[in-house]
């Protein structure tokens, strides 16, 4: 909880002090995905610092969700190298790699919704136990899990079951039960899809909370969101990383805002030739 | 999600009740009525009938807490029944003979106890065994299985098929099994003679404070955090995965209890009942415990414990007084059960009684 | 010698009678998410329908035992299956219950005990060592496979139905009416099992169980040859034919079952999702 703040620049995080236990948190190199014949990914290189919040834009088929499911072991690449804090996470499982400390949430939350959402968060922060000592009942309330409720807004919920909660609070309850594991790299995957404004606004402050003291990658679509609460941002575009900077950088150049703005302006060049 | 991509079951809604008094209150009238009322009243072939339906009451109890619990439907649960059983029915055998060669044995013309026999002479050997060799045989399986992801309707099938298989087995190795008939007339049990009532009555209470103390080691399990997992991986193991849990581990484990606990049925009926034999674990068996599951509500311990009763009463009844009509009843009674009360006996209580406290409020 | 390659069209009849049966339980599963355990009940309806024409000919009964297992299959379908799609576990279950019932008629109708069917002399006898019964069910399930591929590679109606299986709703907000394709995808598949049952009139007694010895092991077809896969329920239906026999022959016949059951669970580590499948994203 003692890291340095995070809005800063990859620049930055390279301090004499990081460099020497590790240049980075996360990094991809030449990694490759392809479904049958059609590449997701085509050779990806990405790096990301400790303390970081970065976020992954680019338009549907980019690769986003393909590059998080692999960090996340959920898909196999066909090449290339995903290495965690120097370790390799080829051929980990996902549940060895979420032990290693990397959490993700999904575009269509999945919560348990038969659990009430203490109990919910309750699951999410004892997966270090031992199988053996959830055994006993466990009804209390740890400070972790008060203080996540807390965070997410949800302690007036925290006896409800979470079948009841409205989308946005779905959200919310999964990233607060990746909040109670203390990942070192969480992975939210479209945190405002299909959400409300007030609810974004919401999700926003808890975005820039969260990245005060964890490194965040975040999938998003949404400009709008982006430009609120964004530093660092990463463009793919047909499984490639089309540029990296800042969003000042990214929304002025012309190329993104291409991809981003259709095919119109090259239908009209089209035209002219 | 469409059936192709999700061949596993949509969560059920099961609504927790609020804990409160009711619950001890009638597990004590419950274990009152079973261990006070019914020694009194039933006369001793009813009392061992009674206490041949508790024995399935542990295996379903067992299956609850797999299917019910952990959405794992296991067609298998006979052979965890029938381990169970054949390790106390050679225990037994091998007391009766006192140093001889079982009966079925000579008959079959073996002159030397197989090597698989001899440890079994050793009564808490055989009782470890009747345990341990369930729990194994799942461990190990579910580990196998679990870990490549094979689950729902394929673990099903493949429960079913390693029931198919046993019961050839045992069939067919008639110098160690007994083949067809399984090992049968039995005399002594520990030194009490296993015709007398007193035996019977004894061994009835042994079975219901058997399944009590299970019953509320499940119920224990159910309501921790395990519990909590366990649920969670049958609605949904894949994200359970995205928590750092190995879903694997829990179902294994899971499913080595419920294997554990038909072991011990198994070791229980065959003093009980008698006998232990090809016929009483294989796939019809397996189905109609699970049947007996399903008709008292899988989603409660306490109704897959109701449910095997009822069906066990339901069948010696039927079997008695129509006995050509039992199939087209059982088989009807199980369409009726999945078409309109999925949940069993115990979801349309649960029913009841909410209904009537929302009507009473 | 001569025993081993005795052994090699027992397999293969055997894993012909297989394939035909798993034919249909790997469509209903892959289509529609369900499991018919009454499936074995229209192999024993195939059977006695072959036990009750054999007056007039051999060759009649197939037909006719395809369209009587296909229409109780239909019924079934129409009746209590179409409210249990996507739901195995429950559906298996269910059907459970009917086959118990459809076996108890079977007793009523037939008799407890096994009767048998006279086989038409023109398959009796063989060629060395290929006896003409059994050339003649390989035959049956080739003839069979390859209508079943014309069938959903050369027809709309197969085309429709290979739509469904793949994804149900994107076709059914294509205009395809999901539930005829189901309906026929129903009726093919049991009366599919039906013409298995006359197959195994050439080779053994007919009796009200007689579809439990086979049901086990055509899902274990399913299972190991993918869902809903054509050439992977081929594959698996010869693989595990010649596995049996063979697992008879060498070992005991008490034994065979376990040494296939302990070869299909290691298989499953190298395979788990069967010969083929198709590789999706999304999660669960």
């Amino acid at each position: 909880m003692s890291e340095a703040p995070a809005e800063t620049t990859p620049a930055a995080t390279a301090s004499p002090e990081t460099a020497l236990l590790e240049t980075a948190l996360l990094e991809i190199r030449g990694l490759q995905v392809a479904f049958g014949g059609f590449r997701a990914i085509d050779g990806v290189d990405l790096t990301v610092g400790r303390g970081e919040l970065r976020f992954l834009i680019g338009p549907n088929g980019a690769g986003k969700t393909t590059l998080i499911d692999v960090i996340t072991g959920l898909t196999k690449p066909t090449a290339g190298t995903v290495r965690f804090e120097g370790l390799d996470l080829a051929g980990r499982r996902e549940h060895e790699i979420v032990r290693l400390g990397v959490g993700r949430t999904f575009q269509t939350s999945v919560v348990f919704e038969e659990l009430t959402v203490l109990e919910n968060l309750d699951l999410a922060a004892s997966f270090r136990r031992p199988l053996w000592s959830l055994l006993r009942r466990g009804r209390g309330v740890s400070e972790e899990v008060a203080a996540a409720l807390e965070t997410i807004g949800l302690t007036s919920l925290a006896r409800s079951r979470a079948g009841v909660l409205s989308h946005g609070q779905r959200q919310w309850l999964e990233i607060g039960m990746l909040i109670v594991q203390r990942p070192r790299l969480l992975l939210l995957d479209e945190p405002v899809a299909g959400m409300a404004s007030d609810e974004r606004e919401r999700t926003g402050e808890l975005l820039t909370e969260i990245a005060r003291d964890h490194t965040v990658i975040v999938v998003e679509h949404d400009m709008d969101f982006l430009r609120r609460y964004a530093s660092q941002v990463t463009v793919l575009h047909e499984g490639k990383v089309l540029m990296e900077g800042s969003v000042d950088e990214v929304r002025a150049d012309p190329h993104v805002q291409e991809i981003y703005l259709g095919r119109a302006r090259e239908d009209a060049e089209d035209a002219v030739r | 999600m469409t059936a192709v991509e999700a061949p596993v079951e949509a969560p059920p809604v099961v609504r927790r009740e609020p804990r409160r008094w009711q619950g001890p209150a009638a597990f004590a009238a419950v274990a009152l009525l079973a261990l006070v009322v019914a020694p009194l009243l039933l006369e001793p072939f009813r009392l061992g009938l009674l206490a041949k339906y508790l024995c399935y009451a542990i295996v379903a109890l067992g299956i609850g807490l797999a299917w019910g619990q952990g959405g794992m439907l296991t067609l298998g649960q006979g052979v965890f029944f029938g381990l169970g059983g054949y390790a106390m029915g050679m225990y037994l055998k091998l007391h009766d003979a006192g140093g001889d060669l079982p009966d079925f044995m000579v008959w079959s013309g073996v002159e030397k106890l197989p090597a698989l026999w001899t440890p079994f002479g050793n009564p808490v050997f055989a009782l470890a065994m009747a345990v341990a060799v369930p729990v194994v045989v799942a461990l190990l399986l579910g580990a196998l299985v679990f870990r490549q992801r094979v689950r729902g309707a394929y673990f099903a099938i493949l429960t079913q098929a390693l029931a198919a298989a046993l019961v050839i087995l045992l069939v067919g190795q008639q110098g160690l099994t007994g083949g067809t008939n399984g090992l049968t007339n039995f005399f002594d049990f520990f030194g009490q003679d296993l015709a007398a009532d007193e035996t019977q009555r004894g061994l009835y209470l042994t079975v219901a404070v058997v399944l009590g103390v299970l019953y509320l080691g499940a119920r224990q399990l159910v309501r921790s955090r395990f519990g909590r997992l366990l649920l969670a991986v049958r609605d949904g193991e894949d994200r359970v995965r995205f928590l750092g849990y190995n879903p694997a581990t829990v179902k294994t484990l899971t499913f080595a209890v419920s294997a554990g606990m038909a072991g011990i049925a198994g070791a229980l009926f065959v003093p009980v009942v008698g006998i232990i034999s090809p016929a009483l674990l294989g796939v019809v068996p397996s189905l109609e415990l699970v049947v007996g599951v399903a008709v008292g509500g899988r989603f409660a311990l306490a109704g897959a414990i109701l449910g095997a009763v009822v069906m066990g009463y339901a069948r010696t009844y039927f079997s008695e007084e129509l006995p050509a009509a039992w199939l087209y009843l059982q088989g009807a009674l199980f369409v009726l059960v999945m078409t309109l009360a999925p949940r069993g006996i115990a979801g349309l209580a649960a029913g009841l009684v909410r209904r009537r406290r929302e009507a009473g409020t | 010698m001569e025993g081993v390659l005795n052994q090699l069209p027992i397999g293969l009849s055997i894993g012909a009678v297989l394939l035909l049966i798993a034919l249909g339980l790997t469509f209903t599963f892959g289509q529609m998410g369900v499991i018919n355990m009454a499936h074995g009940e229209f192999i024993m309806a195939g059977a006695y329908t072959a036990f009750l024409l054999q007056s007039v000919g051999f060759l009649v009964a197939l037909p006719a035992a395809f369209v009587v297992a296909g229409l109780m299959g239909l019924v079934l379908e129409r009746t209590l299956i179409r409210r249990f799609y996507g739901r195995p576990l429950d559906t298996l279950l269910l059907t459970w219950g009917v086959s118990l019932m459809l076996q108890q008629l079977a007793r009523d109708l037939f008799g407890a005990p096994n009767v048998q069917v006279v086989s038409p002399a023109w398959l009796r006898g063989g060629l060395g060592i290929l006896p003409y019964n059994r050339l003649f069910i390989m035959a049956l399930a080739v003839l069979s496979v390859l209508a079943i591929w014309a069938y959903m590679h050369r027809t709309g109606q197969g085309r429709r139905m290979r739509a469904v299986m793949q994804n149900r709703r994107l076709a059914a907000t294509s205009g395809i009416d999901t539930g005829r394709v189901d309906q026929r995808t129903f009726f093919i598949g049991s009366g599919l099992a039906g013409v298995a049952g006359v197959a195994l009139t050439l080779i053994g007694p007919v009796g009200p169980t007689l579809g439990t010895y086979y049901i086990v092991d055509a899902f274990l077809v399913v299972v190991a040859g993918g869902l809903g896969q054509l050439r992977g329920a081929v594959l698996a239906a010869i693989g595990l034919g010649l596995l049996n026999s063979y697992a008879e022959f060498w070992s005991d016949a008490s034994l065979a079952k376990v040494i296939v059951f302990v070869a299909i669970i290691g298989f499953l580590q190298i395979r788990p999702q069967g010969l083929f499948f198709v590789r999706s994203r999304a999660l669960t």
